[in-house]
């Protein structure tokens, strides 16, 4: 469970350029809920979910995830929540183009605190892309792949190591139609098999999909 | 720990291009570095090696016996070359011997001295039998060279013997090497002056340079020359008993009827001569100071260079890594251990270039040894670099969320 109260994230703080990227946001996101979070451009919907995905500081309020005060984490402490416990997707896919498809999906296994034999990671990583109707793929590198089948990629990757919370951050927004749909529905097909599921978005067909819409404004958290 | 050298191994090959870029940077900011200490540090050991043999009360010996030396050496440090005569083959054979002077200096100048050897290595690097003389020569045209062990002929003194002695070449040295021995004999002298230059074109004598020391193999007494003397009185001596010293000096030279009395007419006063050469070295220095400052805008631009190919580089891959859980400590670890890598490389390729360089005169008279001012030049540079790649890789990653370095392009 994402448990978020009156959290701050300010720049410039004390200055006379001081800005308020998230003002006194609060916000609490149910295990196995798949919510939107909407707003216009600069609202702070990327900062929020940069702060839910522990690759970002806030300056006041309290973030607990699954009861844990994240506040209190040591940075090496957030890098287990990024590798196991948080998939992040981002809008321009963040993989590395010269590494196969299966060599990209295995990746958070380098950092994973357990050791897992190769063939099993490989097997988790066949089963996913099993789902994303990519197996054909596995050897593929993928600067020969298409936007949605990098974005698939990107979500395999995500949820490699198993973790109960996927974070996308607009992750159609460099896709087509047809293709976003095919997303959302590899997402909404991930949140039925019980994982959390967070989706950055201002595309309204999106955010139409997820059960829960919550509206930023501002900085606040205004529905 | 050795999964996170895998993975700066993988991604070190993975960019083995930019790392060639990289490296060749870094080696010819060290090999520019390497020619900036190598010429200070020459001028800087061939004056304190002089400086430090002498004080104000110090008297100058142009070309003493036996007897002057022994008088000197009961109240005062004596340090002075000796010259030894010799052939390359017993002279009273029929073949034609070519004649060979063996100059021995003393350790505490030959020690102190970067040497430009075209070939082979120090003395001091050399391991030769208790009989066999270890050695330096000059280019020479008998053909011998660095590593080869040869016999010379001594001249014992009375004119009918010589004494068969093994030398062992440790190195052959670079023409133009200067050697320590009075060149000129002026009242303005100053520390240069207490070194010459000598190639076998300019003068066709074949020179072997040795320290005295190593003469001390000798196992029979051999007659030799001596030169080049300066004398520093014991501290113990009061003034005027310096003073009588040296007045005795300059009788026994006068009495030896030298023709020029050097103690009291040639040779400045020792403070005069400490004062000019003080003058030399600071004037050398100085213009050495746009030569320091152009190597060091071009190490600091290189520098600079490097981080940002770097940064562009290896940050979007350190990135996506983050993303996946690496640590920010390992992010720079692992862009930290690249550079070290890089400048490693560097290091060997640099120090291979230098020997090459020397060997073929590649830099006119510029030389290039990877000596231990310079590899300390190198190591702080190598220091500041891995230091420069830290800091930017935790600035850029603490300032900026991941998105933002990919949406960047950094």
């Amino acid at each position: 469970m994402v448990q978020i109260e009156k959290v701050s994230k300010i720049y410039n703080r004390g200055k006379e350029n001081e800005f308020y990227a998230l003002n006194q946001a609060s916000l609490t996101i149910h295990d196995g809920e798949m919510a939107a979070i909407i707003g216009k451009s600069g609202a702070g919907k990327s900062t929020l979910m940069h702060i839910i995905g522990c690759i970002d500081d806030y300056e006041e309020g309290t973030y607990l995830l699954d009861g844990h005060d994240v506040g209190k984490f040591s940075d090496s402490e957030k890098a287990v929540v990024r590798n196991q416990w948080i998939g992040i997707v981002l809008q321009d896919f963040a993989l590395l183009e010269r590494y196969s498809v299966l060599e990209n999906i295995l990746l958070p296994f380098r950092f994973s605190p357990e050791k897992i034999k190769r063939r099993e990671q490989e097997k988790k990583a066949a089963e996913l892309l099993k789902e994303m109707s990519m197996e054909h793929l596995s050897g593929q590198r993928v600067n020969r792949l298409s936007g949605g089948q990098k974005q698939r990629v990107a979500i395999a990757r995500a949820m490699i190591t198993e973790p109960r919370i996927l974070l996308a951050d607009e992750p159609t927004g460099a896709l087509d139609e047809k293709t976003s749909g095919e997303i959302v529905d590899i997402m909404k097909a991930m949140n039925r098999k019980g994982v959390t599921v967070i989706v950055v978005t201002h595309d309204s067909a999106v955010a139409d999909q997820c059960g829960r819409k919550i509206e930023i404004k501002d900085g606040r958290i205004i529905s | 720990m050795i999964r996170m050298i895998r993975i700066t191994i993988s991604e070190y090959l993975e960019k083995m291009w930019i790392h060639i870029f990289v490296i060749a940077m870094f080696i010819g900011t060290m090999l520019a570095q390497a020619a900036m200490v190598r010429e200070i540090t020459v001028r800087s050991s061939m004056y304190h090696a002089v400086a430090d043999q002498m004080d104000e009360r110090s008297v100058f010996l142009e070309m003493p016996d036996e007897t002057m030396l022994s008088e000197a050496e009961k109240h005062a440090e004596v340090i002075v070359n000796q010259k030894y005569f010799a052939w390359n083959q017993k002279p009273d054979s029929e073949k034609k011997c070519e004649q060979i002077t063996i100059r021995a200096c003393p350790e505490k100048i030959m020690n102190r001295i970067p040497l430009r050897l075209d070939s082979g290595k120090r003395l001091e690097q050399c391991k030769t039998d208790e009989n066999v003389i270890a050695a330096y020569i000059y280019e020479n045209p008998l053909g011998i060279k660095a590593g080869d062990t040869v016999s010379f002929w001594l001249d014992v003194g009375d004119g009918i013997h010589e004494v068969e002695t093994e030398f062992y070449i440790a190195g052959v040295l670079s023409e133009g090497q200067k050697m320590y021995g009075f060149s000129t004999a002026s009242s303005d002298m100053d520390y240069t002056d207490m070194f010459e230059d000598y190639s076998y074109q300019q003068y066709g004598e074949i020179m072997v340079l040795t320290t005295q020391g190593e003469m001390k193999k000798l196992k029979e007494s051999v007659h030799c020359a001596y030169d080049s003397g300066i004398v520093k009185f014991d501290s113990g001596l009061t003034d005027e008993q310096a003073a009588d010293e040296r007045q005795k000096l300059a009788e026994y030279e006068r009495k030896q009827d030298m023709g020029i009395c050097f103690i009291e007419d040639v040779f400045p006063e020792a403070d005069l001569f400490l004062e000019n050469s003080k003058e030399h070295y600071r004037t050398e220095l100085k213009k050495y100071i746009p030569m320091i400052a152009v190597i060091l805008l071009i190490s600091l631009i290189c520098l600079i260079g490097i981080l940002a190919v770097k940064t562009d580089m290896n940050l979007k891959t350190y990135t996506v890594f983050y993303l996946c859980g690496m640590k920010i400590k390992k992010v720079i670890l692992c862009s930290t251990i690249e550079i070290l890598f890089d400048l490693l490389c560097a290091f060997v390729l640099s120090a291979s270039a230098a020997v090459v360089i020397n060997r073929f005169a590649l830099l006119g008279k510029v030389n290039l040894a990877m000596d231990a001012p310079t590899v300390l030049a190198v190591c702080v540079y190598g220091m500041i670099a891995m230091a420069g790649t830290a800091v930017v890789t935790r600035t850029i990653l603490k300032n900026n969320t991941p998105v933002q370095i990919l949406k960047s392009g950094m």
